[in-house]
């Protein structure tokens, strides 16, 4: 594993086998209710990625900040927050979460 | 199926309106519409008004009944539907199916929306309310963001060019110029939107719609009442889809595309049995400049990745191939978010009757797309004008 990577649980279907983001109640495969938990490292590929230059009201955040969509290696697609802003950081970069704030993962690019 | 007509429109402007509460605005389209229509009110049978965030903006719900009682219709069912920005959309296709089925034989429609008001901060939090806020929204992800990524995830993929996608914008600005409900009426360069402020990389401000006040409305009958009708030339319904996508990021299976408009477009072609070629105008979703490009691939008016050069190339220009937004779109006229859905049809009746301040040459067929939240709903109509 990638040294600083968080590991994340997610739920691992206990009918179908697949895994669902976190929180999931029910498996979008096959509607069971009955999962495990699998934790896997938060580690994946960028799909999008933009700076939030303008925070809604309510967001938790000190002015602009990057944000990512990423599939994980393991499978599943999140949304999380960039540690820092890095305009550079582009889709098909990889990126592991190495801390998170508020419930919030917050991801930074994979060091070669 | 009953066969449905459009017999009357009305909108009032798009912008700032102050000095109007949002059911005024929502009375102020529908009373032209029926007067349009030549419809007497106690036929209406039925009402369905498109909102998104009149309860978190305006502390106003109940539009439905609340209009329909100001109004002085008869003791008809009023339906508020929410469907996010595809309010409107929702909206028009259950007044379409009361009518198509027999529940009703006329049906009032109403779009309307109210935010100018509030801060763009409190306007930004009121529309995450279509969010999914247990992930996407908790991660801090706006709707403008949304489209930054998509704009990423294509131009990695495509290679599109700021100067092709700047070129929607400076198409539908200059839409907007003639159209006498548009909110924005400035033309604006390529340099213009270079230099206005980034708003979620790379979207700036100029490729983001304005926030606005406004209402649309419609009156639907069955296409037999719309023969015993003379004042205008008959707008018949001849497919009216609605769809469901991704209702977060994380069940999006392409970043580039919105599956909700892919499946309604291609449902919408099958119902009216035609192929995109034949359209001879749309009126899409461009709630940002990404999202024109995008939307024209998805509807299958241009070949995947093909998009952006193809709106640079004068294409979807109102003397172009396939006119795109000769309104102005959402960029230019405005996006008042529940309204929008009914004002794109009433944009695409003016062009069917041959009365748009646009007008787009022999316009006999057009397309309307409606896109709501991360893409988890869309509907599209096809209209056709009949001699």
């Amino acid at each position: 594993m990638t040294a600083g990577t968080l590991t994340i649980r997610l739920g691992k279907c206990l009918r179908c086998g697949t895994l669902q983001g976190p929180d999931a109640q029910v498996c979008r495969d096959c509607l069971s209710t009955e999962f495990t938990d699998q934790e896997v490292p938060a580690i994946g590929t960028v799909i999008g990625m933009t700076v939030i230059r303008r925070p809604p009201a309510g967001i938790k955040a000190d002015g602009a900040y990057g944000i990512v969509s990423l599939r994980l290696d393991a499978g599943p697609q999140l949304t999380g927050r960039l540690n820092s802003i890095d305009e550079t950081c582009s889709p098909g970069d990889r990126v592991h979460a190495t801390t998170a704030r508020d419930g919030i993962l917050q991801f930074e690019r994979v060091k070669e | 199926m009953r066969s449905v007509s459009i017999l009357g429109i009305g909108s009032t402007s798009f912008g700032m309106h102050p000095d109007h509460r949002i059911e005024q605005l929502a009375e102020r389209a529908a009373i032209d519409a029926i007067a349009d229509s030549g419809i007497e009110r106690e036929r209406i049978g039925a009402l369905y008004l498109g909102n998104f965030v009149s309860g978190v903006l305006n502390g106003q719900e109940i539009l439905a009944g609340l209009v329909a009682d100001n109004l002085g219709l008869p003791n008809i069912p009023c339906t508020k539907v929410e469907g996010a920005c595809a309010s409107g959309g929702i909206a028009f296709r259950h007044a379409y199916l009361a009518i198509a089925t027999g529940q009703c034989d006329v049906a009032l429609v109403i779009g309307a929306e109210k935010m100018s008001h509030k801060s763009s901060s409190e306007v930004a939090a009121a529309l995450n309310c279509a969010m999914d806020n247990a992930t996407d929204g908790l991660a801090g992800l706006t709707f403008p963001g949304v489209f930054g990524m998509v704009w990423s995830a294509y131009a990695h993929r495509y290679g599109a060019t700021r100067d092709d996608i700047s070129a929607v914008v400076i198409k539908n600005k200059t839409n907007g110029l003639r159209n006498p409900l548009a909110q924005m009426k400035k033309l604006v360069s390529a340099e213009d939107i270079l230099r206005s402020p980034l708003i979620c990389d790379p979207l700036r401000l100029f490729d983001c719609c304005p926030i606005s006040d406004g209402a649309s409305a419609l009156v639907l009958a069955t296409t037999e009442i719309a023969k015993t009708m003379h004042s205008h030339p008959r707008v018949d319904v001849l497919a009216s889809a609605q769809t469901r996508g991704s209702a977060h990021l994380a069940t999006q299976s392409d970043p580039c595309s919105f599956t909700a408009t892919v499946e309604a477009a291609r449902q919408a072609y099958a119902t009216a049995g035609i192929t995109s070629d034949q359209l001879d105008f749309v009126e899409l979703h461009d709630c940002f400049s990404i999202a024109e490009v995008v939307d024209s691939e998805d509807l299958g008016l241009v070949k995947r990745g093909h998009g952006a050069r193809w709106a640079a190339e004068g294409n979807s220009s109102v003397s172009g191939s396939l006119p795109i937004n000769a309104s102005g779109g959402l960029l230019a006229k405005g996006h008042p978010v529940g309204a929008t859905g009914v004002s794109q049809i009433y944009e695409a009746v003016l062009q069917l009757r041959g009365s748009h301040a646009n007008q787009v040459r022999d316009a006999a067929l057009g397309l309307t797309h409606n896109l709501g939240g991360t893409g988890v709903v869309c509907t599209v109509n096809i209209l056709a004008r009949q001699s």
